[in-house]
């Protein structure tokens, strides 16, 4: 199942976090996101790093999708690690006379990858317990007072809807695209510079061909099942605020007023 | 619903069609009539515009010249074609192109919600879309895991759910399994007895030779539209179109021309057992 799957994608499983308004989901995500860039203590982190496991537990999603939602970032976290405990200055602890990095360096570092590492946590949880459909459906409801001043929330929302829809086929096809192209010699990985870009035409003339093609495609498709621009559409299950979901939004909230105290005292 | 209980008709009178920046006619001068609850098969060589004349059909492409009318509304009219839409269903060859959710129940609700129909009823039709086709056990499933077969599955399931009076289906079973292939025109045929049209693109000879009525199109023209199996002379003239007849027929055809006197229905896979086993005993 593992091989199917790419980072950031739903996981149907019945869980509490599964069964949420996706709309409660979008508010205590936004929320935590907040308590997270705020946290200014040690004590604050570590409410938040517990009421974020707490969550992703309550989610039963397997841990090892959260490490494969953290490992595309590892450069970037790398980097911003590096950065931070280089430039930070404070008492040495390594000194080459070119580079410094400091005591204060290393342990702002740690607490900004901490940070990073929270962030993703925090927003996976929504997009692996959420199909699209439902996240663009909360969207919509959340900003039609905007659709009053003339935005095409819903078209927005659906066209949110489509490009997450067709993010892994157009994984999957690139990955085919690229097996196919290499099996027959392409030369991707060697060879000078420009031969590789030249390596690379083959290879994107098609993708975008297919993507285009699909585009058309999926138009015609819509349109045959009566989809129409501007067009009121009902929904199989409305959303509906429940009690859990007040609940998640509250103790969301207490997450974010303990941090804020603990900021602000 | 209502189309079926009012009785469909779909009539196509002298349809022309040339498709933008080309010189020469997909579709030239087809005109015929389809009522309520046909099993049709469209058949015919590659380029021969079976595609093209479904997608008129169904209102996604326009005539340049002549009229297709739908419970007696101009489908060439666009205040007509969204009235006439929700009674012609479509499933295209690609399946991968007409789902447009992450999930089984979701993509096959599309259909139902844009048509506004109230929670309950779209609720209602997935279910028994789904239970019709058989599969349930996909319903919390993502499309892209699917497989080909499955999201053809998928794709017929989400035109079903709409209650067409009308469902076109392009090669539905190119991609399928055997088992799924005979799963699927099991569906057609029960949806086609309950008074829903089936008009199904096929080169498939066992498949054809089932249907009420068979459609052979070469050149942009319509140039057989009759029973195909119930009349020996039918076979005989199918044959000599070029269609794709299979191994049974061709084995029929030769042992007939060997003498043997043959059924007319022994061009199938089970009725030639049959035959053969009376004759073997």
């Amino acid at each position: 199942m593992l091989d199917g799957i790419n980072p950031g994608q739903y996981i149907p499983a019945d869980s509490l976090i599964h069964r949420m308004d996706p709309r409660a989901k979008l508010i205590v995500t936004v929320i935590s996101v907040l308590a997270v860039i705020l946290a200014s203590s040690l004590s604050a982190l570590l409410v938040v790093l517990i009421w974020s496991v707490l969550v992703a537990r309550m989610s039963g999603i397997k841990a090892v999708f959260y490490w494969r939602s953290l490992k595309p970032l590892w450069v970037l976290l790398l980097f911003s690690f590096f950065f931070r405990a280089c430039f930070t200055p404070g008492k040495p602890f390594i000194d080459t006379g070119f580079l410094m990095i400091s005591y204060e360096g290393i342990i702002s570092a740690g607490w900004l990858v901490w940070k990073l590492a929270l962030l993703v946590l925090t927003s996976a949880v929504v997009t692996f317990t959420t199909t699209p459909l439902q996240l663009t459906a909360a969207l919509e409801q959340m900003l039609m007072p905007l659709a009053r001043i003339g935005l095409p929330v819903r078209e927005m929302s659906m066209m949110v809807n489509l490009a997450l829809r067709f993010i892994p086929t157009l994984f999957q096809e690139t990955r085919l695209l690229f097996m196919a192209q290499w099996s027959r010699g392409a030369a991707f990985t060697r060879g000078r510079i420009t031969d590789r870009l030249k390596g690379l035409v083959p290879f994107i003339v098609p993708l975008l061909t297919n993507v285009y093609q699909r585009a058309d495609e999926l138009a015609l498709g819509m349109e045959t099942r009566c989809y129409r621009v501007g067009a009121v559409r009902s929904r199989m299950k409305p959303l509906q605020f429940k009690p859990l979901d007040v609940v998640a939004v509250l103790s969301s909230n207490l997450v974010l007023v303990f941090v804020l105290v603990q900021r602000l005292g | 619903m209502n189309s079926i209980e009012r009785g469909f008709s779909l009539e196509i009178k002298d349809v022309w069609y040339r498709y933008p920046g080309a010189d020469d006619e997909v579709i030239k001068g087809v005109s015929t009539t389809v009522g309520q609850g046909e099993l049709i098969a469209l058949t015919g060589a590659g380029r021969a515009g079976k595609s093209t004349l479904a997608r008129l059909m169904a209102g996604v492409l326009l005539p340049f010249s002549g009229q297709i009318l739908v419970n007696g509304l101009d489908n060439t009219d666009e205040e007509n074609r969204e009235k006439t839409r929700p009674h012609v269903g479509i499933v295209f060859q690609n399946p991968d192109n007409q789902l447009v959710a992450a999930r089984v129940e979701e993509d096959v609700a599309f259909g139902p919600e844009n048509l506004n129909l109230p929670s309950c009823e779209v609720q209602r039709r997935v279910d028994e879309a789904i239970e019709e086709v058989g599969i349930n056990h996909l319903r919390e499933r993502p499309p892209h895991l699917l497989s080909g077969g499955e999201r053809q599955l998928l794709a017929i399931t989400g035109s079903i759910a709409m209650r067409p009076s009308c469902l076109i289906l392009d090669e539905p079973t190119a991609m399928l399994d055997p088992l799924n292939q005979h799963n699927i025109l099991k569906v057609l045929e029960r949806l086609a007895r309950k008074g829903t049209t089936i008009i199904i693109i096929t080169s498939a000879w066992n498949e054809l030779i089932q249907f009420d009525r068979l459609w052979i199109c070469r050149d942009g023209k319509l140039i057989f539209d009759d029973t195909p199996s119930k009349q020996p002379g039918n076979l005989k003239t199918i044959r000599g179109l070029g269609t794709n007849t299979g191994g049974t027929a061709e084995l029929a055809f030769a042992l007939q021309e060997q003498g043997v006197d043959l059924p007319p229905e022994a061009v199938t896979m089970n009725e030639m057992v049959k035959y053969l086993c009376r004759a073997l005993r």
